[in-house]
C-alpha cells in the first residue's frame, strides 16, 4: 500500500470520567491512525476503554463529567475545535457509526424509512422522493429482503439481524469516509453475525471506506481488519498488521486474549485451505 | 382502533352506574335532613307539613326504591328539580359545567405548556442551574396546597395591589366584557397551575432524561441530526407517552383541586355547586354533580388512553391500523 496521509489521526487521547470524588482513566494516552480505505480492529475486554475511543472520535462523550485530552484529526481537521454545526457536518455524513444493540438504536416512534429519509434530507438537502429512492437503494445494497416493506416497518417489527442491516444501510446511505463499528455483532445470534460480517466485508470492499471495528471477538477482527490495536485498562498495548499480531503476539496480554478464544470453532475451520489457524483465530 | 374505542366506551356505562350507586348510598347514610334544611331546621315546621314535603319529594320511600326511581328518570333524560329552589337540575348543571370546563380547560392547557417547557429545560440541562431552579420550583409546587395558594394570591393581587378581581365570574355593577371575564379567570387559573404543575414538570424532566440517555437518541446525535429534529422527532414524541398517561391518571386530582379553587374564588362551577348541594343535602343536585364529574374524569381518561395508543406504534399495529 502506498504511503497516504492518514484519514483519522488520534494523538495522545486520554478520557477520564469523574465518578463522585474518584476519577476513572478510561483511555490513557492512546495514539493511532487510520488511512483512507483501511480497516482497523480495536480489541480488548469490556471496560478496556475501546468504546470510549469511538465515542470520543464522534464527540459523543458527556461533556459534564468527562475530561478529554489529546487531539483527534479527521482529514486534517482538528475535531475538538468543532462547534455544533461543525459536528453536525462530520457526524453521520463523514463519520458513520454502527452501534451494538440494533433495535434500540432506532427511534421507537418512527419507521426505519422515516429515519433514513430524515437523515438523507438533512445531510444532502434532498426532496422527499429522491431521499426515498436513495434509502431504498441503500437497503438493497445491504441485501435487505423486501426493502419497500422494511421502509414502513418499525425496528421492533424486524429481527435483530435485519435491524442491524437496516442500521448499516442507514450509515451507508450517508456515504461516510470512515465507519465506526462498535461491537456490531455482539447482540446477534451466530447466523446473523456471519451474515452481517459477510455484508460488511463486501460493502467495505466495494465502497472502500475506512473502518474502525471495535470488538472483543478476535475472529470478527481477524476477518475484517488490516491492522489490529489491542487495548487493556485504557492503554494501547500492541498494534500492528492483523496477521502479525495474531500469529506472533508481542505482549503477554494479547497472548492471553488469544488463548481465551473458544477452541470449538477451530476444528471446523481448519478444513479451509485459504486460511491458516493460529491460537484458535482464523487468520486472513 | 375502532374495536378498542367501542370496547372502552362500553366500559364507561358500568363505571358510571357504580359511581352513582356509591354516591347515593354514601349520601343517604350521611347525617342531615334535606327537608329540615329547607326551612333551616326541623323545629320550624309541623309534623304534618314535614311529612307532606317529604312525600312530595319522594323521600319517605325506601332508599332502594328512591335510587331505582332516580335512575329510571335519569335514563330518560329527566334529572329532576333542585330540592332547594326547584330549578331544573339539568339547566343549573349545564351552566356550571360550562364554567368548570372553561376553568379546567384553560388551566389544563397551562399545565401542559408549563410542564413540557420547564421539563424540557430541566431535562436537557440536568444538574445545571436551570435544572436546580426548575426542580426546586416543582418541589415547592408539589408541597403547596391549592386553597392556601389561592388565598395568598387573592391577598396579594386583589387586596394589596388591587389589580385583579378576587372572586366570581363577573363583578356586580361593572360591565361584563371579554376582558373582565379574562381578568376573573387569571387568579383561579394561576392557582391551579402553580399548585398542580409540580409533579408534571418532574415527570417530563425524568422522561426527557431517559430519552437523552437512550441508544436511539445517541445514534441520532451520531447521525449529525440538528437540534430541531432531535427535539421535535426524538425527544418530544418519546417523552410524551408517559406524560399523557400521567395526565389521564392524575385527572381526578386536578378536578378535585379545581373544585377547591372554585370554592376559594366563588367560581360558579360544578365544584361550588357540589359543595353547596352537599351541605344542604340537595340530593337531586348532588347526584347530578357526582355523575357529571365522574363522566368528565372517565372521558378524560379515555381520551388519554386513546392518545397513548395512537402514539405507540406497537399498540397501533396491534389494533389493525397500517
Amino acid at each position: 500500500m502506498k504511503k497516504m496521509n492518514p484519514l483519522l489521526n488520534v494523538k495522545q487521547l486520554s478520557v477520564r470520567y469523574a465518578t463522585g470524588a474518584d476519577e476513572v482513566r478510561a483511555v490513557d494516552e492512546v495514539s493511532f491512525s487510520i488511512r483512507p480505505g483501511e480497516v482497523v480492529g480495536l480489541v480488548g475486554e469490556s471496560g478496556s476503554g475501546k468504546s470510549s475511543v469511538a465515542q470520543a472520535i464522534l464527540g459523543l462523550l458527556d461533556q459534564h463529567n468527562t475530561t478529554i485530552a489529546g487531539r483527534i484529526e479527521f482529514d486534517g481537521e482538528n475535531l475538538f475545535s468543532c462547534d455544533e454545526s461543525g459536528w453536525n457536518a462530520v457526524r453521520g455524513r463523514r463519520i458513520g457509526m454502527i452501534f451494538q444493540s440494533p433495535e434500540s438504536s432506532f427511534n421507537p416512534v418512527a419507521t426505519v424509512g422515516a429515519q433514513m429519509v430524515e437523515a438523507l434530507r438533512w445531510h444532502f438537502k434532498l426532496a422527499k422522493v429522491e431521499a426515498r429512492q436513495r434509502a431504498l437503494a441503500a437497503l438493497r445494497e445491504v441485501g435487505m429482503p423486501r426493502p419497500e416493506e422494511v421502509m414502513h416497518n418499525y425496528a421492533f417489527e424486524l429481527s435483530g439481524g435485519m435491524c442491524q442491516r437496516a442500521a448499516l444501510a442507514l450509515v451507508m446511505a450517508l456515504q461516510p469516509a470512515l465507519v465506526l463499528a462498535d461491537e456490531p455483532t455482539a447482540s446477534l445470534d451466530v447466523l446473523a453475525q456471519a451474515e452481517l460480517v459477510q455484508w460488511l466485508a463486501l460493502i467495505q470492499k466495494k465502497r472502500g471506506f475506512a473502518m474502525l471495528v471495535i470488538s472483543h471477538d478476535l475472529n470478527l477482527v481477524a476477518r475484517l481488519a488490516d491492522q489490529v490495536l489491542v487495548m487493556h485498562g485504557g492503554r494501547l498495548l500492541e498494534k500492528g498488521a492483523t496477521r502479525r499480531v495474531l500469529a506472533n503476539p508481542q505482549h503477554p496480554y494479547t497472548e492471553q486474549l488469544l488463548r481465551a478464544v473458544p477452541r470449538l470453532i477451530t476444528a471446523d475451520m481448519r478444513t479451509h485451505n485459504d486460511h491458516s489457524v493460529k491460537n484458535g483465530v482464523v487468520l486472513p | 382502533m375502532l374495536r378498542y374505542l367501542v370496547l372502552r366506551l362500553a366500559g364507561v356505562i358500568p363505571q358510571l352506574l357504580l359511581i352513582s350507586l356509591l354516591a347515593f348510598v354514601i349520601m343517604k347514610s350521611a347525617p342531615g335532613d334535606p327537608v329540615a334544611s329547607l326551612v333551616g331546621g326541623r323545629e320550624f315546621m309541623t309534623q304534618a307539613d314535614y311529612e307532606r314535603v317529604a312525600r312530595n319529594l319522594g323521600l319517605n320511600e325506601p332508599v332502594v326504591v328512591q335510587y331505582g326511581r332516580w335512575l329510571g328518570n335519569v335514563l330518560q333524560g329527566e334529572w329532576g328539580h333542585s330540592i332547594q329552589d326547584g330549578r331544573k337540575v339539568s339547566t343549573v348543571i349545564a351552566g356550571a359545567l360550562a364554567n368548570t370546563a372553561l376553568l379546567i380547560g384553560v388551566a389544563g392547557v397551562g399545565i401542559v405548556l408549563v410542564s413540557l417547557i420547564a421539563g424540557h429545560l430541566a431535562g436537557t440541562r440536568a444538574q445545571r442551574p436551570v435544572d436546580y431552579i426548575v426542580s426546586a420550583a416543582a418541589l415547592v409546587s408539589f408541597a403547596t396546597p391549592a386553597f392556601w395558594l389561592g388565598l395568598l394570591l387573592i391577598l396579594l393581587f386583589a387586596v394589596v395591589f388591587d389589580w385583579l378581581p378576587s372572586s366570581g365570574l363577573v363583578t356586580l355593577g361593572s360591565p361584563d366584557t371579554l376582558v373582565t371575564r379574562l381578568q376573573h379567570l387569571i387568579l383561579p387559573v394561576a392557582t391551579i397551575i402553580l399548585a398542580h404543575a409540580g409533579p408534571y414538570v418532574r415527570l417530563v424532566r425524568g422522561s426527557v432524561r431517559d430519552v437523552l440517555a437512550s441508544d436511539y437518541y445517541r445514534a441520532a446525535v451520531a447521525r449529525g441530526l440538528p437540534r430541531r429534529i432531535l427535539m421535535w422527532r426524538y425527544e418530544l414524541p418519546n417523552a410524551l407517552t408517559p406524560f399523557i398517561t400521567w395526565c389521564g391518571v392524575s385527572l381526578p386530582l386536578l378536578v378535585g383541586g379545581a373544585f377547591i379553587v372554585e370554592w376559594v374564588f366563588s367560581w360558579p362551577g360544578i365544584g361550588l355547586l357540589f359543595l353547596k348541594a352537599a351541605i344542604a343535602k340537595n340530593y337531586t343536585m348532588l347526584m347530578a354533580a357526582v355523575l357529571v364529574t365522574g363522566a368528565f374524569v372517565i372521558i378524560g381518561n379515555l381520551i388519554a388512553d386513546l392518545l397513548v395508543a395512537w402514539l405507540n406504534p406497537k399498540l397501533r399495529r396491534q389494533y389493525g391500523h397500517r
